[in-house]
């Protein structure tokens, strides 16, 4: 196919595929023999090409396969950097250490749990410490919910826990929505709750 | 060139016209990805659904052990997205890795067997066979899936008359392609030539070798 060859593709193309005139494909048999380097590539390029095809034997997997490879992203995929539109700070709505205790009942049974509530928007954000009476460490089980009641699924939502800048424990909630941390030593911690379209942050509380 | 096929299992879909981000690099999908888009994920694993799917079976591990490690072999890809070097090398990554999971699977499985074999009565073992791909099989591999890629960036009606003509197992006569694509019977040469050149030229810029 050089300047000087009268031999075209399309031709190459039958060629090697057995679909030439024996007339003609002793001419294409002759040109090759005399060394046309442009034919022999595309005829070497043809039958590696064509007989990759042809040897395919691949399959597709099961849509589920292929949907459940897919979703993998978004339980375990990098997420974007939310924009300063999509961080929400939550606000404490409840406290039950704000409660006055009752006259007469030893303090202690009342404020080994400590019962707070977030809201932020349409999520509220339970958390309850567990072991707050004198315990070096405690443990923290929250629920992140809806506080409309729309269906929403609020399991695989990554929960961060921090302390300053630093990440201290990383937890994903269950079909219900909840997580726990434990063995938490006492400190002031912040926690960030990932949603696919925003993230909440609870501010600073101390435990 | 080949109207007449051996009906060879299995039966392979007619491949996806168009498509989400077929024209991307890897090197494109994988950056996006990293920014946390869903759709250049999904784009990544429809490409190379087929080529990770299809090797387990050539380790003789059954159809459930093949999503199997379909899933692992995409759950690696993205806890690793972020450290692969050569992002032009990904479908040899797949192809390591995913033999890697089916000699691992195929070893648990023969374990199974063994301590199954054992409860029962002492018989000769059928052991899989847990030897590396040889540099040929897996240059094939790539060669297929890069010629895959090649196919889905011609225009529809290349695609159509390619599949019929190289890729579909069943038998299929010029008359069954003319009544499928509309090409009258004296054209299919002509059109599977000029096919064919669009898919050399597409493949260069693919750096096909």
């Amino acid at each position: 196919m050089s300047a000087a060859c009268s031999i075209c593709f399309d031709e190459l193309v039958d060629y090697i595929g057995g679909q030439m005139a024996p007339d003609r494909r002793s001419v294409v048999d002759a040109h090759l023999k005399e060394g046309c380097r442009s034919c022999l590539g595309h005829v070497t390029w043809l039958r590696l090409v064509t007989d990759s095809m042809e040897s395919d034997d691949s399959r597709e997997p099961p849509i589920w396969v292929t949907r459940r490879a897919i979703r993998l992203f978004r339980e375990r995929g990098p997420r974007p950097r939310p924009t300063l539109l999509q961080r929400v700070a939550a606000a404490l709505v409840f406290d039950n250490t704000w409660q006055p205790q009752l006259a007469g009942i030893r303090g202690s049974t009342l404020t080994s749990t400590r019962q707070m509530l977030f809201s932020a928007d349409d999520i509220d954000v339970d958390v309850r410490v567990d072991g707050t009476d004198g315990q070096c460490e405690v443990m923290l089980v929250g629920q992140v919910l809806p506080n409309v009641d729309d269906g929403r699924d609020l399991s695989g939502v990554e929960i961060h826990l921090l302390q300053g800048r630093r990440e201290l424990f990383h937890r994903v909630t269950d079909r219900l929505g909840e997580f726990t941390i434990g063995r938490l030593p006492h400190g002031k911690y912040r926690l960030l709750i990932r949603l696919s379209d925003r993230e909440i942050t609870i501010p600073g509380f101390e435990i | 060139m080949a109207n007449v096929r051996p009906d060879q299992q299995p039966a392979r879909p007619e491949p996806e016209i168009g498509g989400l981000a077929i024209a991307a690099t890897d090197g494109q999908l994988i950056a996006a990805c990293l920014k946390g888009d869903h759709s250049a994920w999904e784009a990544l694993i429809t490409r190379y659904s087929r080529l990770i799917y299809s090797i387990p079976f050539k380790y003789g591990l059954s159809q459930e052990d093949a999503g199997d490690v379909f899933q692992s072999v995409c759950l690696i890809l993205l806890e690793k997205l972020g450290s692969l070097r050569d992002h032009s090398r990904l479908s040899a990554w797949l192809i390591t890795t995913t033999t890697r999971e089916c000699w691992s699977l195929s070893q648990k499985r023969a374990r199974q067997r063994e301590r199954t074999a054992r409860e029962q009565e002492p018989a000769e073992l059928d052991m899989p066979d847990s030897s590396p791909p040889p540099d040929d099989v897996a240059l094939l591999l790539e060669r297929q899936q890069l010629i895959r890629e090649g196919v889905l960036r011609l225009p529809p009606r290349c695609q159509k008359l390619i599949w019929y003509l190289f890729y579909r197992k069943a038998e299929t006569s010029y008359a069954d392609i003319t009544r499928q694509l509309g090409i009258p019977e004296g054209s299919i040469g002509p059109t599977r030539a000029r096919c064919l050149d669009k898919l050399r030229r597409v493949l260069l810029d693919l750096d096909f070798a």
